[in-house]
């Protein structure tokens, strides 16, 4: 076993709102080792990014609190740091790649000096040329051609994908142990999101950090990580290898997340959609959080007065849901399928056995 | 050909590449108002620093065998009702209205706008403590916290420049704060703040050129405002003492003969209005020069 690098221990995070506070991540635990990679996979409103703000402190700070639970990295608690020594961890040893290269780069600030910000924000000792180097050699490590021009232009020149290149640049520039990636494809389409990844990819492998990815998007997921986290409604659904999440999922709300997916294999006369609408929690809320959009669950007592914890059902698997037995054998119901293609022709037929 | 394409992406570089300054200005010049407040205030300026050069007479030298002239080839905006020359009181006059209009509106801006960032960046109570300060503050009229430092501190023009450059300094602190909270609140700066980066430098790089444009914008017309007040003082005896060539004063020595002799009240007068609107057009140039929506 690889050691923990960052262990999250029941992390509540809740906003001021009018109506009350509105409890956007609750009892979170979870740990990542070092050089390990961990997706959180999730809607929106299910507490994901909060959660990675959380981490690095980066909430709004007149209407977040974080209300309990402990951050430990490296056996510190993020938490309980004074600003001052944070800003010494943030950028350095956890570094954040957001979801809008064009909103998060300063479209005043030519791309080097920005980079140049990030290098020296921590290596005060560099010289001026050896700042300058490092951003060309982490310009051509994210696969910028020309980084001796790139580093003189601002952001509007660049095209979105290599907005996120420089992003991921930005990040990586002090060796993190950490990459905290928030969507980091979402704002781009589909054929530069591929490219992305393969960025993310080998940069992660190249620095030995460890990456956690923030998604809606399993399939990304997939592509980028080891171990998944199933967030809903500001909780953990579901904890569980890649692999064996996409072929076995143990909890309702991951089988509606992973059927809810475009699949190749059959034509559906629609995609199948998880009925209801994502919770919005504020007050209290008693049994389990996905109870009302559960197919399940069919409104049994015990999911509505009893809160799921989240449990061990597997080795190395835990899912919060008090049938997570009867997952595997339970199946929503699924649109009219109009035909099926032959299998040969479909992208992942072992995919979502059913 | 593609030589030609070549050279057209130099210059789209070249042309992204210029300062902030150049291309402020460039945008202030391409803006009709922005352009004829920028030269209109700019021979005031000439005139005001070339003052001794360019009046023909001495501005406060009586001349009592030339009392109430009208204008003429001599005397082109006449005398006045004793016998000095009313185009050369004009031109000094300059040069009281711009210090008077400038010196305490960038003495207010300067310390309104580090009180305002500090306030907007630290927020929480510190932040509501200036907020509720600067709320008394602009509670009270300009003229009115004028006339209030004047009766303390006596009329005179320096008194009227302390009065005015106080009451600016709350309306700085509103401007400046108010950018700084919706700066702070871009995703860029949390990208900074993500990258480790000191508060120092978030604030000189990242808040500080944003809050610049709407300051600016706000301080150009304060000062016609400015010198609107400080006329308006003079001309009710509490500003410039005579025989200072102060246009509100001029204005005041001159009503009494306003219907004799026209030319003593009138010429201050439309010294004050051109004044007034050259800066007023060059704030409203301001505006459009540095609004980041209307860049093309």
């Amino acid at each position: 076993m690889r050691e923990i690098l960052l262990s999250v221990e029941h992390l509540v995070t809740e906003f001021e709102t009018r109506e009350g506070p509105l409890r956007a991540v609750d009892d979170v635990s979870f740990t990542v080792a070092r050089g390990s990679t961990l997706g959180i996979v999730g809607e929106s409103g299910s507490g994901k990014s909060v959660t990675a703000l959380s981490i690095l402190r980066l909430l709004p700070g007149n209407s977040a609190r974080i209300r309990s639970g402990r951050i430990l990295f490296q056996g510190q608690d993020l938490l309980m740091m004074p600003e001052r020594v944070l800003r010494r961890i943030r950028g350095r040893d956890i570094s954040m790649v957001f979801q809008d290269p064009a909103a998060y780069l300063n479209p005043t600030l030519t791309i080097g000096s920005q980079l140049r910000e990030a290098i020296s924000a921590h290596r005060r000792d560099l010289s001026r040329q050896a700042v300058e180097a490092r951003a060309i050699e982490l310009l051509t490590l994210v696969g910028i051609a020309s980084p001796g021009r790139a580093i003189r232009l601002y952001p509007h020149e660049f095209s979105g994908g290599m907005r996120q290149r420089v992003m991921i640049a930005m990040a990586i520039s002090n060796e993190p142990k950490l990459i905290l990636a928030d969507e980091p494809t979402t704002a781009l389409d589909v054929t530069i999101q591929a490219q992305v990844v393969e960025v993310l990819k080998n940069v992660q492998e190249q620095t030995g950090a460890a990456l956690i990815l923030i998604t809606h998007d399993l399939g990304l997921a997939s592509e980028l990580v080891d171990e998944v986290i199933v967030m809903y409604g500001g909780r953990i659904a579901e904890r569980a290898p890649m692999r064996a999440i996409m072929t076995d999922p143990r909890h309702p709300y991951t089988v509606g997340l992973i059927s809810s997916l475009p699949r190749l294999d059959v034509v559906l006369s629609r995609l199948p959609a998880i009925p209801g609408q994502p919770i919005v929690r504020v007050g209290d809320l008693r049994g389990c959080v996905f109870a009302s959009r559960c197919g399940l669950g069919q409104g049994r007592t015990r999911c509505e007065q009893e809160t799921p914890p989240l449990r061990e059902i597997d080795r190395g698997r835990y899912a919060a849901c008090h049938y997570s037995e009867e997952v595997p054998l339970w199946r929503p119901a699924s649109p009219v399928v109009k035909k099926t293609v032959s299998s040969d022709t479909s992208r992942d037929p072992g995919r979502l056995a059913r | 050909m593609s030589s030609d394409v070549t050279s057209d992406l130099v210059q789209v570089r070249a042309r992204h590449r210029r300062s902030r300054l150049v291309q402020v200005s460039s945008r202030l010049l391409a803006n009709p108002s922005g352009r004829i407040g920028l030269v209109g205030l700019g021979l005031f300026v000439v005139v005001a620093v070339a003052a001794s050069l360019l009046a023909p007479y001495d501005p406060l030298e009586p001349d009592y065998g030339a009392v109430l002239q009208a204008p003429s080839s001599e005397h082109l905006f006449g005398t006045d009702q004793l016998g000095r020359d009313v185009l050369s009181r004009v031109i000094y006059g300059a040069r009281i209205s711009l210090t008077v209009g400038f010196v305490p509106v960038a003495a207010a801006f300067i310390v309104g706008t580090a009180i305002g960032v500090l306030s907007g960046f630290i927020g929480g109570r510190f932040d509501a403590t200036i907020m509720r300060l600067t709320d008394i503050g602009l509670a009270f009229p300009g003229i009115l916290l004028a006339l209030v430092v004047v009766a303390v501190l006596g009329p005179g023009l320096s008194n009227v420049m302390i009065a005015l450059g106080i009451a600016d300094v709350p309306l700085a602190i509103r401007v400046a704060r108010g950018s700084t909270l919706s700066i702070g609140a871009q995703p860029y700066v949390q990208s900074a703040i993500a990258v480790g980066c000191r508060d120092r430098r978030i604030l000189l790089r990242y808040i500080l050129p944003g809050v610049t444009a709407p300051v600016l914008i706000v301080a150009t017309l304060e000062v016609a405002n400015a010198i609107l007040i400080a006329s308006g003082l003079s001309f009710l005896g509490l500003g410039a003492q005579p025989p200072a060539p102060e246009w509100g004063a001029m204005l005041a020595q001159a009503q009494a003969q306003i219907q004799t002799a026209w030319w003593a009240a009138v010429f201050p007068g439309i010294a004050i209005v051109l004044a007034v609107l050259a800066i007023n057009l060059l704030g409203d140039g301001f505006r459009d020069a540095l609004d980041p929506k209307a860049r093309r």
